[in-house]
């Protein structure tokens, strides 16, 4: 099963594939001596293994999930009370079963299309996007963009920072995080002229501080999921949008040919898939599903790249498909494909439609389609 | 859902520089309420309200587009078929005014020559921070032939008005024959009868040319 799904964007042959999977699972191997070695950076510990079980549902009473998201604001379009009943009943056996055996997999196999357990999320997530070597091979890169491009930053990202996470309240002590926020994207900006700032990194940006941390640890995992050289995903977020649009493009040609009646309704409606998830590929899904949900399909995303969000836009379909066929009216329609991201609770069965029930889905079609559809790159 | 309860529904944009408020605006319209740190909107979002012109019950649908200029790229391929599209600057801040010209050549571009453009002066709740004048934009308007009120998404001043008076001007334009129902992405659609019964084997006709 590991070897089917390790091939990332920019390895169509096999060859590549298969110095990709090598290449991650030597990162694999050096993480989890790593991380057993690191006495300075608890990553995991004996009773840090039991956090899925313990801390699930713990902070409820303080109006705030696991991740510090308030559960509380009434403005949130979430069903609170259904994800922590997911969260402390059926979700806790699944963790159960994951952490017992997560350790001594995790070294073998790294499967983390399972889903990665929490506290390993931070050491994993640098290892499987390149974040760890990138960031061994330009020790100095962050601090150096900070020293070069102090607060002249874009002042449209000042103002900008109360507004990222629309599900959410900011998690974290909101102040230091924003400044943590605003200097992880003036670094990027600064490193990554050519895309600068766009709308939508401030969240790509938050979530990774929220699992790393450290925000240089953001930074360097930021260069490898957006950056210039990153394999993860093309790059959605350059001013001409070109491969957003191409990938918004195959998107719903792969909707069109798994589910045509749907693909109707789109025409019928006079809307588009695009419409709804220029979202979903733009912030990799951070905002559009619940956190848990977001992680899950976060710890497959950085390793498998772009194809994720293909699998997961097709699940969400899939999901709601039957619904999505009563709908009355474009309305209806339309929310109903906007609101399956927000719906989805249940990740693991998201998942598992995602990468089992969808069945095989060749990379090689994924690229013939972009080749086929692709966008110019003028703007 | 034996018929409708509305006689047209009217299509609407809304455009203009990224924190001018148009989301905020359609939060206010929709929901009569002020969303402090509104979230961005990435691509397009929607909302809907059923108002009231000459007696006749009118859903509005409106699109909110994401300001950033790349964004664009994404928005532009809704503005087609659109019956008003709002124009949104911020009085506090010059820049999103000085932007509109660039706004206005792709709302002209993009629509129908019939389409209602109204603009729109946000945030004069924050009056010791404008940089705008009341007068330099009601001439901007007048010389672009377009409706101009400066409004407030916070306080709700005239954010009911704007809308309201857009679909006035395209009701005027469907009753006196300017705007026509029957052209492909008008942006209006009439519901004249009953909703058919659901049939997704069947197009419906009261759908065709919809500009939804």
């Amino acid at each position: 099963m590991f070897g089917r799904r390790a091939t990332k964007d920019s390895g169509a042959g096999t060859e590549q594939a298969d110095e990709n999977i090598a290449a991650s699972k030597a990162k694999a191997n050096a993480a989890a001596r790593r991380a057993r070695a690191d006495a300075g950076k608890p990553v995991f510990t004996a009773t840090a293994s039991m956090d899925d079980e313990t801390e699930l549902g713990e902070r409820s009473h303080k109006h705030q999930d696991r991740y510090g998201f308030r559960t509380d604001d009434p403005s949130s379009p979430l069903k609170w009370d259904a994800i922590q009943e997911y969260l402390s009943h059926q979700y806790a056996a699944i963790l159960m079963h994951r952490s017992s055996r997560w350790m001594h997999i995790y070294v073998r196999d790294l499967p983390v299309l399972k889903g990665v357990p929490s506290d390993w999320r931070a050491p994993v997530w640098l290892d499987i996007c390149g974040a760890t070597v990138f960031r061994q091979q330009n020790p100095n890169l962050y601090a150096q963009l900070l020293v070069d491009s102090p607060a002249k930053a874009n002042p449209i990202l000042t103002a900008l920072f109360p507004r990222t996470f629309t599900l959410n309240r900011p998690p974290m002590d909101p102040m230091p995080s924003i400044q943590k926020l605003r200097r992880v994207l003036v670094a990027y900006a600064a490193y990554d002229p050519e895309i600068g700032y766009c709308q939508g990194l401030n969240f790509i940006a938050a979530m990774l501080l929220l699992v790393l941390r450290d925000e240089s640890d953001a930074f360097y995992a930021l260069t490898q999921i957006i950056g210039k050289d990153a394999h993860l995903a093309p790059r959605y977020h350059v001013p001409s949008m070109a491969p957003l649009l191409t990938d918004l493009a195959v998107a719903e040609e792969l909707v069109r040919l798994r589910y045509p009646e749907i693909h109707d309704l789109f025409v019928r409606n006079g809307v588009t898939l695009s419409l709804i998830a220029t979202k979903w590929f733009i912030c990799m899904f951070i905002d559009s599903t619940p956190p848990e949900t977001t992680m899950r399909i976060w710890d497959s995303f950085l390793y498998e790249g772009s194809k994720v969000l293909f699998r997961v836009t097709l699940a969400l379909i899939q999901i709601h498909h039957q619904e999505l066929l009563r709908a009355k009216d474009m309305a209806s329609f339309f929310n109903g494909v906007k609101n399956s991201s927000l719906a989805a609770v249940d990740c693991h069965h998201l998942m598992d439609v995602a990468f089992n029930k969808l069945g095989t889905f060749r990379r090689s079609l994924i690229n013939a389609l972009r080749e086929e559809l692709a966008a110019p790159s003028t703007h | 859902m034996a018929s409708y309860n509305y006689s047209y529904i009217f299509k609407y944009i809304i455009i203009g520089d990224m924190g001018v408020g148009k989301s905020c605006l359609l939060h206010q319209f929709t929901e009569k309420k002020f969303l402090p740190d509104c979230p961005h909107t990435i691509g397009v979002e929607f909302g809907t309200r059923i108002i009231e012109v000459n007696g006749q019950k009118i859903k509005l649908q409106i699109w909110d587009t994401a300001g950033q200029e790349r964004f664009r790229a994404v928005t532009r391929s809704y503005y087609r078929g659109a019956a008003g599209a709002l124009m949104v600057y911020d009085v506090t801040r010059r820049s999103t005014y000085n932007h509109l010209s660039s706004w206005l050549t792709d709302a002209r571009n993009l629509t129908n020559p019939n389409t209602t453009i109204f603009l729109i002066g946000n945030k004069s709740d924050l009056e010791s921070q404008r940089d705008v004048t009341y007068e330099e934009a009601k001439k901007f308007a007048d010389d672009n032939g377009l409706t101009f009120l400066e409004a407030s998404a916070k306080t709700g001043a005239n954010v009911e008005e704007s809308f309201i008076e857009t679909a006035k001007t395209i009701f005027q334009n469907i009753q006196n024959g300017s705007l026509d129902l029957n052209a492909a992405e008008s942006g209006v659609q009439q519901k004249t009868q009953p909703a058919p019964a659901v049939d997704l084997g069947d197009k419906p006709a009261a759908n065709s040319g919809c500009g939804c």
